[in-house]
């Protein structure tokens, strides 16, 4: 029995983090009834065997002692988001909005998690993503001819020997390191060309900074190392620019390309000093508050169909914003466990009535200019999975579906992989839909947990479905159906979640937060989210699983930690799957 | 608080038809004596094939009567334009993996079997492409078709989605292949998609923002500087890829080929204007920049409930406005010479757009397209010769509406084309062949059999219309349309030029009496 899931609410790959391993027997999909749920009748064989993949971390940590390198030598392209953060950084912010808004770089397209998964991204230019880089670099070439004189310090009409200067000083913040000499004069032959070709110095300029952003050092960041020819770390450069674009999406500041020059990047106490230091600035609390934001799946909001009159824009507008605020509050203090059993959230008047709060705003709390107030949520909620807009971000119009949370849950937060929908079972699955139709959620999934072949598959991830039972489309807490008819959340975990029997979201999310499953399924997605690395489903190509040495050494490590989001990005940071390189294949 | 996302979609529907797209050019100078207007290739689709019995015309040859889904092309003059197509079948080249309108849609532009879906985090219908797509296949082979740059462009009006396809949404693919993840564990090798673009200004940027500034008037020495100092800048990258490629593993080799390989595409075309002295643009206007809030909808939708699936707002207005935008754009491109190759599509074959009243007898509803269509249970039902009366009755003309609304709004960008003059004065329609497909036959179920199709336009270029060839019954090879079409470019045996591209051939031959060579 199948439920065939619009899972509208996912965010761009997210289901694909949690992906080590797919289930044997769940083989290609038809276009078949969209409508709704489809079981499969009793007695149909085939397809649907297997299951989701184990995830707890149970080998011994001593067999990972830390020093793998599972990374090759790389060339990794900057994402347009960071192409656009770093014209801000080389322009100012109106010129950084201009390039946004002209080549629309500020959606959720392109704020995947990890950077580069969007289709409309990739890790390589082509034709059309080389071309639009193209547009930006020429467009700011453009900017520096407009503002010549404030740009450049040149004055109103530059002489070509500043303009030179310019351009080579514009050109080494540009590619966030210095330029070799070769470089420096490559470059500085376009300025030479246009010059001949009877431009003006200013002209020299325009076309000088447009050439620079052309150019790959500023387009890609390197990751070879001092010897390209062989395995070891990155240089300080190298270090620096991976830091700061998996922190900030952004360029290195000063004081990161400081200790870079400095070679005060050597160690993991340096590096976890500058990571301390980033963290705590805006620019690294927003990247990483949107990077988590899309993680959870909650650009879903923007989209999603509700087949209710209780959600309207009002309400749409305000679970976005409380899922803002809850990630802004929960990320920078307290365990990183918070983030799925907070009880603590910022909601308006619109959220009051679904989270059964009468009196809003709370005796003595005034809200803030955006009318959100800090309450106490009852204690049938737990954390993210029982947010309002994480809930409703993967609703179906109609009605909340058990398959598509525990999907969701079975991906996102345990990093395990969810199988693909059985194309060959496609008839008997409608078939069974029909002959269900009028039976409990629970009813349905005990079918498709206890009958071959569905239950291969659904008696892996159906239970986190069900935990969460008693939250309907938008996210309201209700103790029965549509019909009227009572509402049993009660499930045995699997076993990659423990096989702990819980009662509810909230029992599920501390059961959740209590081992290690769900630390070390963030681990390694902030590893591939510092990777930029395009996750994939096949362990062989992946550089990072959730099994993998290089997770579990962070996740060891992170235990003797005080368990914070910030130590988990600090042990990301300078964990060897960041900072070493193996020589990768085939020395240039 | 960051809900101004939400208002978009309502500030899109204001919008009205309050921007339009300037009437292009004035007649281009003929490059040189005794040249004639180069041959072009418009790929152009409509989503959720069609109605059986409110399709077919009665009659056939040249002398059959258009059904009301058709009469708008007849309405509009394009009789002598067009042949009708019924009968087609992606069936011997079916692999049956992935989606109806998920693996028709890269089957119908390709003519490969899907060898996979891509695992990309959704429901995991999202059949890859085999091979690479006939647009990208002719621009390959026909050196005619190749301008300078990328020398083609996509676009498409709709982008939204079930659940993060990319099969849906893209109908040209590229020759170079590439490893992705694949539904089911694994990878599998899929022809790169070429995404559209959905928003007329990216289109118009892509294409126009090539032309130098200044009215074509412009002095062309200062024109023809400002092309040397571009070419400067690539040249620099291009050394400087050189220098990284020495740096690089092997293993990242493909990256510095991808990106120097679009840099040629540009510098070449660069080159050829200054070997001729010419900078692109002279003698032929940029169309107005489009405004960057009209523009489509997009993402991962679940609308399927409601039988019919009602929508809140209607997308008739900025669904047309797209289209013409683009459209526009594109005829601007072809009479410029900027691009032959182009592909344009409405929407996704799982398409969401919203119609208002289009169901029979409901005026003041809206229901979104493809989810309806779902509502169908049967496959009979679409493939059938009569009404089953009913809901499922309703259904079906409201389908055949919205298919009589896409091609009403079809028939307009043609006439446009067909009025539109290249710089040679001649049509640019009777110069470009325009095959208008879609994914699967009908709206539901049994998709690869009785597909219909059009071929408008390429008169001068051999292409033989004003016939209606039905056959159901006897289906013929999707294939055989696109080698019928081939022969404008390549002659009368083109199957033995394109030996070496990927798509299925065997019992693929040319539709008999649809073309003649040109005098």
């Amino acid at each position: 029995m199948h439920e065939i899931t619009r899972w509208s609410g996912l965010p761009t790959t997210l289901l694909a983090l949690g992906v080590t391993a797919l289930a044997g027997g769940c083989t290609g999909v038809v276009d078949g009834n969209k409508a709704g749920m489809q079981p499969t009748p009793p007695g149909v064989s085939g397809g649907g065997t297997g299951g989701s993949s184990a995830v707890t971390p149970t080998v011994d940590p001593a067999t990972c002692d830390g020093t793998e390198v599972p990374v090759p030598k790389r060339l990794v392209r900057l994402s347009f988001n960071q192409i656009a953060n770093s014209v801000r950084a080389l322009t100012d912010d109106a010129e950084a909005a201009k390039i946004a808004s002209t080549y629309e770089i500020g959606d959720s397209e392109h704020r995947t998690f990890p950077p580069l998964a969007s289709p409309r991204e990739g890790s390589t230019l082509t034709d059309k993503t080389w071309a639009t880089g193209d547009k930006i670099a020429s467009d700011i070439g453009k900017y520096a001819f407009d503002n010549v004189a404030t740009v450049s310090g040149c004055g109103a009409t530059p002489t070509e020997d500043c303009a030179r200067t310019y351009v080579a000083a514009f050109a080494e913040r540009a590619y966030r390191r210095p330029l070799t000499a070769d470089e420096k004069t490559s470059l500085l032959q376009v300025v030479t060309e246009v010059l001949g070709f009877g431009g003006t110095a200013a002209q020299a300029i325009q076309f000088g900074v447009y050439a620079a952003l052309e150019s790959p050092g500023f387009l890609y960041r390197t990751e070879f190392g001092t010897d390209a020819k062989a395995a070891g770390p990155l240089t300080p450069s190298e270090t620096a620019n991976q830091l700061s674009f998996f922190l900030t999406d952004g360029p290195p500041d000063k004081p990161l390309l400081d200790a870079a020059a400095a070679g005060a990047l050597a160690s993991s106490a340096q590096v976890t000093e500058q990571v301390a230091r980033i963290l705590q600035t805006p620019a690294a609390k927003q990247n990483l508050q949107d990077a988590l934001f899309s993680y959870f799946g909650l650009f879903g909001l923007d989209t999603v169909v509700v087949d209710s009159t209780d959600f309207n824009s009002g309400v749409r507008n305000s679970m976005y914003h409380e899922a803002e605020l809850f990630l802004a509050n929960n990320m920078w203090s307290g365990p990183l466990s918070n983030l799925i059993t907070a009880r603590k959230s910022m909601i308006s008047q619109a959220l009051a009535p679904i989270y059964g709060i009468s009196v809003f705003p709370p005796a003595g709390v005034t809200p803030d200019a955006d009318g959100f107030a800090l309450v106490d949520l009852p204690d049938n909620r737990a954390g993210i999975l029982t947010q309002s807009g994480f809930l409703t971000a993967r609703s179906r119009p109609d009605q909340p579906s058990v398959v598509g949370r525990g999907l969701l849950v079975n991906s996102a937060l345990l990093c395990a992989a969810n199988p693909p929908f059985p194309a060959n079972l496609a008839d008997q699955i409608a078939a069974v839909n029909t002959m269900l139709a009028e039976e409990t959620e629970r009813k349905k999934s005990d079918y498709r947990t206890s009958t071959p072949p569905c239950n291969g598959c659904h008696a892996s991830f159906d239970p986190y479905g069900l935990a969460l039972g008693n939250f309907d489309s938008i996210g309201r807490f209700t103790t029965v159906d549509a019909k009227g008819r009572p509402i049993d959340a009660s499930v045995t975990l699997p076993p990659n979640a423990g096989s702990a029997q819980v009662k509810s979201a909230a029992e599920l999310a501390q059961t959740l937060a209590s081992g290690e499953a769900f630390s070390t399924c963030m681990a390694k997605n902030l590893m591939l989210y510092a990777l930029a690395e395009i996750p994939t489903t096949d362990t062989t190509t992946e550089s990072v699983t959730v099994s993998g040495c290089a997770t579990k050494a962070i996740a060891h490590m992170f235990n003797s930690t005080g368990k914070t989001f910030n130590d988990l990005i600090a042990q990301v940071a300078v964990s060897n799957t960041l900072v070493q390189r193996s020589a990768g294949q085939g020395a240039p | 608080m960051k809900s101004f996302r939400f208002a978009r979609r309502s500030f899109l529907a204001a919008v009205g038809g309050a921007v339009g797209l300037r009437v292009l050019l004035d007649n281009m100078v003929a490059a040189a004596a005794g040249a004639t207007s180069p041959p072009r290739f418009l790929l152009t689709h409509w989503p959720v094939g069609t109605v059986k019995y409110l399709f077919k015309p009665t009659g056939s040859g040249s002398n059959y009567t258009a059904s009301n889904i058709i009469k708008p092309f007849i309405d509009a003059g394009l009789k002598d334009d067009m042949t009708i197509l019924y009968g087609l079948s992606q069936e011997p080249f079916n692999s049956g993996i992935g989606g109806g309108h998920e693996s028709g849609t890269p089957m119908m532009t390709t003519g490969c079997p899907v060898p996979g879906t891509r695992y990309n985090g959704g429901e995991g219908d999202d059949g890859v492409a085999g091979g690479p797509s006939f647009d990208q296949v002719f621009l390959q082979n026909v050196p005619e078709l190749k301008t300078g740059g990328a020398g083609y462009v996509n676009a498409i009006c709709d982008a939204r989605v079930d659940s993060l396809e990319t099969s849906t949404q893209c109908l040209s693919y590229s020759h170079t292949m590439r490893s992705v993840a694949k539904n089911g564990g694994g990878n599998v090798t899929e022809a790169t998609p070429l995404l559209p673009e959905l928003s007329p200004l990216q289109l118009y940027l892509s294409l126009f923002s090539e032309m130098m500034p200044g009215d074509p008037s412009a002095n062309q020495d200062e024109l023809l500087k400002a092309v040397k100092m571009r070419k400067s800048v690539l040249d620099f990258s291009l050394r400087e890829l050189q220098r990284l490629a020495t740096l690089a593993p092997a293993s990242e080799k493909s990256k510095i080929d991808f990106h120097a390989d679009a840099i040629r595409k540009i510098e070449m075309q660069l080159q050829m204007q200054i070997d001729s002295n010419m900078v692109t643009g002279a003698g032929c206007m940029a169309p107005m920049k489009p405004d960057a809030s009209i523009i489509g909808s997009k993402g991962s939708h679940n609308d399927y409930q409601g039988s019919p699936t009602e929508a809140p707002q209607s997308d008739e207005t900025i669904h047309e406005q797209v289209g013409k935008l683009h459209m526009g754009i594109i005829t601007a491109a072809f009479q410029c010479d900027l691009v032959r190759v182009a592909t344009f599509q409405w929407s996704p074959g799982t398409n969401h757009v919203s119609f208002k009243g289009q169901y029979p007898g409901r005026p003041d509803k809206i229901y979104m397209h493809h989810p309806t269509s779902h509502v169908v249970q049967d496959a009979g039902i679409s493939l059938g010769n009569s009404s089953p009366g009913g809901v499922q009755g309703e259904i079906m003309q409201f389908l055949a509406n919205v298919q009589t609304w896409y091609n009403t709004k079809h028939a307009d960008v043609l006439v446009a084309l067909k009025n539109a003059k290249d710089s040679f004065g001649n049509s640019l329609l009777d110069h470009t062949v325009v095959p208008y497909v879609t994914e699967v036959s009908n709206n539901a179920h049994d998709p690869r059999h009785n597909i219909p199709a059009f071929i408008f336009g390429g008169k001068a270029l051999g292409m033989q219309h004003g016939t209606y060839l039905d056959f159901e019954g006897n289906d013929r090879h999707h294939n055989d349309l696109w080698m019928t079409i081939a022969q404008a470019y390549l002659g009368a045996d083109p199957l033995s030029k394109l030996t070496s591209e990927k798509f299925h051939k065997d019992g693929v031959k040319p539709i008999e009496g649809l073309w003649k060579a040109p005098v």
